[in-house]
C-alpha cells in the first residue's frame, strides 16, 4: 500500500472486501478437516462400533434364553407324548397339561413371543397364541412349498438335536411381526422324529432394546444361512441382500457384529459417509458464496468507490472553478454524511473568502475614491500652508488678532485632515481639533452657538482612529442646527465605560426626521456619518457601536462605542 | 544675563518680518542678530554670527534650511515646515533639531518653544562655567558609575572621532536617556558637553604645542568644522582658539 499511494479506492475495498471475507473461510475449512479426519470418524466409529456390539449381545443373549426354553419344551414328558401319539383325541384329553407346562415354561412371556408345537404330520398343532398356519404341516404336504423354519431345519441334518434359529419367515402373526423364530425338534424314544417346538420372537421383544441411535441410517439382523436380512430400524423392510445396497459395497463405513452361537450377525450403515456428503456439501456452499461473495464485494466496491468519486470529483470540480473565480459556487447535499459535512464547511469557507473579497474590494474602492478626491482637492499643499502662513502674517502685523487666530486653526483643521501619516489620533488632538472646527464656526456664528466638551485628563492620551469627533459635530451644525431658531448647543462627552469608550454628541437642532439606518446612510445627506461608520466598521468589524437617538425638533445625540486603544 | 542671539532664516518677506516684529524677543530674552532669506547667506551669517538659537523654513533659495543647519553646525534650531514630509522630521531628528513646527505657524507654540529653549541654552552655559575659568577645564573623573566610568573612557579613546550618545549607549547596553540623565548627574554636565569640553582640552594642548593652525586642530580633535570649533572654544574659554594662541607667554606672534 505504502508502495503504491496513489492506489484506486475501489482496488484498495475489494482487497479490504477479500481479506474480510476469506480470513473466517479458511479458518472455518481449516479447522474442519483437521478436526473431521481425525476425531470425529474416529471417534464416531468406535462408538458405532460398541453400540453395534451391545445390539449383537443383547440380541444374543434373548435368543439364548429363549433357546433354552425350547429346549426345556420339547423335553417336556407330556409334549413329547402326544407328539409321539400323533392323536388329536389324546391331545384334547391332554391339552390343560400342555398348556400349563407350556406357560410354566414361557413364565409370562407370551407376550413377547409365541411357542408353537407341532407334530410332524401337523395333526397335533398347539400354539400359546393362534396356531400359525405356517407350521400347519397339513397344508404344506410338499415342505419345500413354504418358506419357514420347518423346511430350513428339514434342509439341515436330520439327526441334529441343536436348535434351529432363522430370520426367514417374515410373517404378521396377530398384528405383530415374528422376527426370530426358534425351532426345536422332538424324538421318540426309538430315535424317529415325532414333531417341533418353536418359538417366534416378536420383533418388538428385540427392536426397542437396539439402540435407537443417531449413529446410524440403518441396523440390519442378516441370516448368514438363508441370506436374508431384516432392518431393525425399519422393520418393514426385509428380504434377500438386494434389498439393502449397501451391504455389499464394501465400504468401511459398514460395520458387522456376530451374533454368538447363531448364524445371525449385525450390520449398520454408518451416518459417516451422510456426514461426509454433507461437510462436502456445506464446503461446497461455502466456496460458492465466497465466490458469490466476491462478486458482490468486486461490484459493491466499484459502486461505492464510484459513488465516492463522483462527489469528490463534483467537490474537486467545485473548487477548482472557486479557484479560478466563480464565488457562486455551492456544494449540494450528496446524501453521505461526512461529504456533507466537507460540503458545508466549504460553502461557509466559500462564503467567508467571498465576503472577505468584497469587503476588500469595497476598501479598496474606497480607498481608490479617497485617493482620487485627495488628487482632485490636492492644490498643492505647500502653497495652501505657505499662503495661509502669509494671511497670518499680514494679520499678526495688522493687528487683526481674528484673522490670525482663524488661520492657524483652519490651518491645524485642514493639516489633519490632509495628513494621512496616521489613522489615529490621540483624543487630545482629536479635541484640538474640535475645538479648532467650532471656534471658526463660533467666528461665524457667534454667541448663538455655545459648545461644551467634557473628557477627563486621563482619557486625553487614548488613541481612537482620527477624524471621529470633527466630523460628527459639523453633521450637528451642518443637518441639526442650521435650520434653527435661537441658541445652538454641541455638547461632546467622551468617558470611558469598562473596556470601551464612550463618544457622544448631542445638538438640540431639529432633529432626524426618522432615524436612517446605517446601509441607508450612505446616499443619504449624511455622507459625513456615514463616512464615519464606515471607518469604524472597516477598523473593528463588528466589535462597536454607532447608534443615533433622536426626537423631531428637539435634537439628536449620536453615540459611538469602540475598544480602547492605549497610546504605548 | 546676556542675551541670546538669534538668526531667522526665511525667503518670504511679509513671514521674516512678521516673526521678527511681533514676536515677544525682549520678553523671551533673545535677541535677533541676523535675518537671511536664503540658505547660502543664512549659512554665511551663522558662521560669522555664532548665534545660539536658529530659526529657519526648510523650503529656502540656494540650500535648504536642513542642509544649512548640517553645514552651518548649528546646535539650537527650530524648524518652520511649510508641509511635513516624513523624510525631513527623520533628519531633522537625527541633526537634533530642537522643535518641528509646521506652517501657518502658531506663534505661541513658536514663542514656547523658544522659552524653553531659552533656558536649556542658559543651564548648559551655566553648567560650562562651572568647569571653566577662562585658562583650562576642569573635567569630574572621579565617578561612581561603572558605566559612567566606561562612557568617559570610551570618549577619551575616541573624541577625535564623530561619536554620539548612542554610540555609548550600545556599549554599556543602556537606553540612552537613562545614559543621558545618569551622565549629567555624575559629571554635572550633559554627554555633548563633556565631549566637547574633553574636545576642547586636546585643543588647548595643540594651540599651545604645536604649529597646527584653527582647521587643523578642529579636523584632528572631532569638530565637524571650524567655525563650530571656534564658537565652542569662544564658549568654553571667552575667546578665539586664535585669540587664545597668541596670548599663550612666551609666544611671539608669527602672522
Amino acid at each position: 500500500m505504502r508502495k503504491n499511494p496513489t492506489a484506486t479506492l475501489s482496488g484498495r475495498l475489494i482487497i479490504y472486501f477479500l481479506i474480510v471475507m476469506l480470513v473466517p473461510f479458511i479458518l472455518f475449512v481449516s479447522y474442519t478437516l483437521i478436526n473431521y479426519d481425525r476425531g470425529i470418524e474416529n471417534a464416531t466409529r468406535a462408538q458405532a462400533e460398541s453400540a453395534l456390539e451391545a445390539d449383537a449381545e443383547m440380541i444374543a443373549s434373548v435368543i439364548q434364553e429363549y433357546r433354552h426354553k425350547a429346549y426345556t419344551l420339547s423335553s417336556s414328558e407330556i409334549i413329547n407324548e402326544v407328539l409321539e401319539a400323533n392323536d388329536p383325541d389324546i391331545t384334547a384329553a391332554s391339552l390343560n397339561r400342555i398348556y400349563e407346562d407350556m406357560y410354566v415354561t414361557m413364565a409370562g412371556d407370551t407376550y413377547k413371543v409365541a411357542a408353537s408345537i407341532v407334530s410332524v404330520t401337523g395333526d397335533v398343532r398347539i400354539s400359546t397364541h393362534n396356531f400359525p398356519s405356517v407350521y400347519d404341516l397339513r397344508m404344506h404336504s410338499n415342505e419345500w412349498d413354504s418358506s419357514n423354519i420347518i423346511t430350513i431345519a428339514s434342509r439341515r441334518s436330520g439327526s441334529d438335536r441343536a436348535s434351529v434359529i432363522s430370520i426367514e419367515d417374515h410373517r404378521i402373526e396377530g398384528g405383530r411381526q415374528v422376527l426370530i423364530s426358534i425351532l426345536r425338534r422332538t424324538f421318540s424314544e426309538s430315535g424317529r422324529l415325532t414333531g417341533y417346538v418353536i418359538i417366534d420372537i416378536m420383533s418388538d421383544t428385540i427392536i426397542p432394546e437396539v439402540n435407537e441411535s443417531s449413529l446410524f441410517t440403518d441396523v440390519v439382523l442378516i441370516d448368514t444361512g438363508t441370506f436374508s436380512a431384516v432392518s431393525l430400524i425399519h422393520p418393514q423392510r426385509y428380504g434377500d441382500f438386494s434389498e439393502f445396497p449397501f451391504l455389499s459395497d464394501g465400504s468401511r463405513d459398514i460395520y458387522r457384529a456376530a451374533i454368538e452361537g447363531t448364524d445371525l450377525e449385525l450390520a449398520a450403515a454408518s451416518l459417516t459417509p451422510l456426514l461426509r456428503e454433507n461437510f462436502r456439501t456445506w464446503t461446497l456452499i461455502l466456496a460458492v458464496s465466497l465466490i458469490i461473495g466476491i462478486a458482490i464485494s468486486i461490484i459493491l466496491s466499484f459502486i461505492f468507490s464510484r459513488s465516492i468519486s463522483k462527489r469528490m470529483k463534483r467537490i474537486v470540480e467545485s473548487m477548482r472553478s472557486f479557484q479560478k473565480g466563480d464565488f457562486g459556487i455551492k456544494l449540494e447535499k450528496t446524501g453521505i454524511r461526512e461529504f456533507d459535512e466537507l460540503s458545508v464547511t466549504f460553502n461557509i469557507m466559500v462564503r467567508r473568502i467571498e465576503i472577505l473579497l468584497e469587503r476588500t474590494r469595497e476598501e479598496e474602492a474606497k480607498s481608490a475614491e479617497a485617493e482620487r478626491k485627495a488628487l482632485e482637492s490636492q492644490m498643492n499643499p505647500h502653497f495652501l500652508f505657505n499662503t495661509l502662513n502669509t494671511i497670518k502674517a499680514l494679520a499678526k502685523m495688522h493687528g487683526e488678532k481674528e484673522i490670525y487666530l482663524t488661520t492657524i486653526r483652519l490651518g491645524k483643521l485642514l493639516r489633519s485632515s490632509i495628513d494621512n501619516r496616521s489613522g489615529s489620533a490621540t483624543l487630545r488632538e482629536s479635541i484640538e481639533l474640535v475645538e479648532c472646527y467650532l471656534l471658526i464656526q463660533k467666528l461665524r456664528f457667534g454667541d448663538k452657538l455655545q459648545y461644551a466638551i467634557i473628557c477627563s485628563d486621563e482619557l486625553m492620551d487614548i488613541e481612537t482612529p482620527k477624524l471621529i469627533l470633527q466630523p460628527l459635530v459639523e453633521n450637528s451644525i451642518t443637518h441639526g442646527l442650521g435650520e434653527k431658531l435661537g441658541t445652538w448647543n454641541i455638547d461632546v462627552m467622551i468617558r470611558k465605560d469598562g473596556d470601551k469608550l464612550l463618544l457622544a454628541v448631542s445638538d438640540n437642532g431639529v432633529g432626524f426626521a426618522e432615524i436612517p439606518d446605517m446601509a441607508g446612510l450612505e446616499h443619504s445627506q449624511h455622507t459625513g456619518l456615514y463616512n464615519v461608520y464606515r471607518r469604524l466598521e472597516l477598523r473593528y468589524g463588528s466589535d462597536f457601536s454607532f447608534s443615533i437617538a433622536s426626537q423631531p425638533g428637539e435634537g439628536a445625540t449620536v453615540s459611538i462605542s469602540i475598544p480602547m486603544e492605549e497610546k504605548e | 544675563m546676556r542675551k541670546l542671539k538669534v538668526v531667522l532664516v526665511e525667503d518670504e518677506e511679509i513671514v521674516l518680518r512678521e516673526l521678527e516684529e511681533t514676536i515677544d524677543w525682549e520678553g523671551l530674552g533673545l535677541e535677533v542678530v541676523g535675518t537671511a532669506k536664503d540658505g547660502i547667506e543664512g549659512e554665511n551669517m551663522i558662521k560669522a554670527l555664532s548665534p545660539d538659537i536658529v530659526v529657519t523654513d526648510i523650503k529656502l533659495p540656494g540650500k535648504n534650511g536642513l542642509q544649512m543647519i548640517e553645514d552651518a553646525a548649528v546646535t539650537n534650531g527650530i524648524i518652520l515646515s511649510g508641509y511635513t514630509d516624513f523624510e525631513f522630521t527623520k533628519r531633522a531628528i537625527r541633526l537634533g533639531v530642537f522643535d518641528y513646527l509646521e506652517k501657518p505657524v502658531d506663534d505661541d507654540e513658536l514663542e514656547a518653544s523658544l522659552k524653553t529653549l531659552a533656558i536649556r541654552i542658559i543651564e548648559d552655559e551655566k553648567d560650562m562655567d562651572s568647569i571653566s575659568d577662562g585658562c583650562r577645564i576642569v573635567l569630574k573623573e572621579d565617578v561612581q558609575s561603572h558605566w559612567i566610568k566606561v562612557a568617559i573612557e570610551y570618549i577619551g579613546k575616541n573624541y577625535m572621532n564623530q561619536i554620539a550618545l548612542s554610540d555609548i549607549a550600545r556599549e554599556t547596553r543602556l537606553s540612552e536617556s537613562h545614559l543621558s540623565s545618569l551622565f549629567k548627574a555624575e559629571t554635572g554636565i550633559n554627554f555633548l558637553q563633556y565631549l566637547n569640553a574633553v574636545r576642547i582640552n586636546a585643543a588647548i594642548r595643540l594651540l599651545s604645542s604645536s604649529s597646527m593652525n584653527v582647521s587643523e586642530i578642529a579636523r584632528s580633535t572631532g569638530f565637524p568644522n571650524p567655525g563650530y570649533f571656534t564658537k565652542i572654544f569662544r564658549r568654553f574659554m571667552g575667546k578665539t582658539p586664535t585669540e587664545y594662541r597668541n596670548e599663550l607667554p612666551g609666544k611671539e606672534v608669527v602672522d
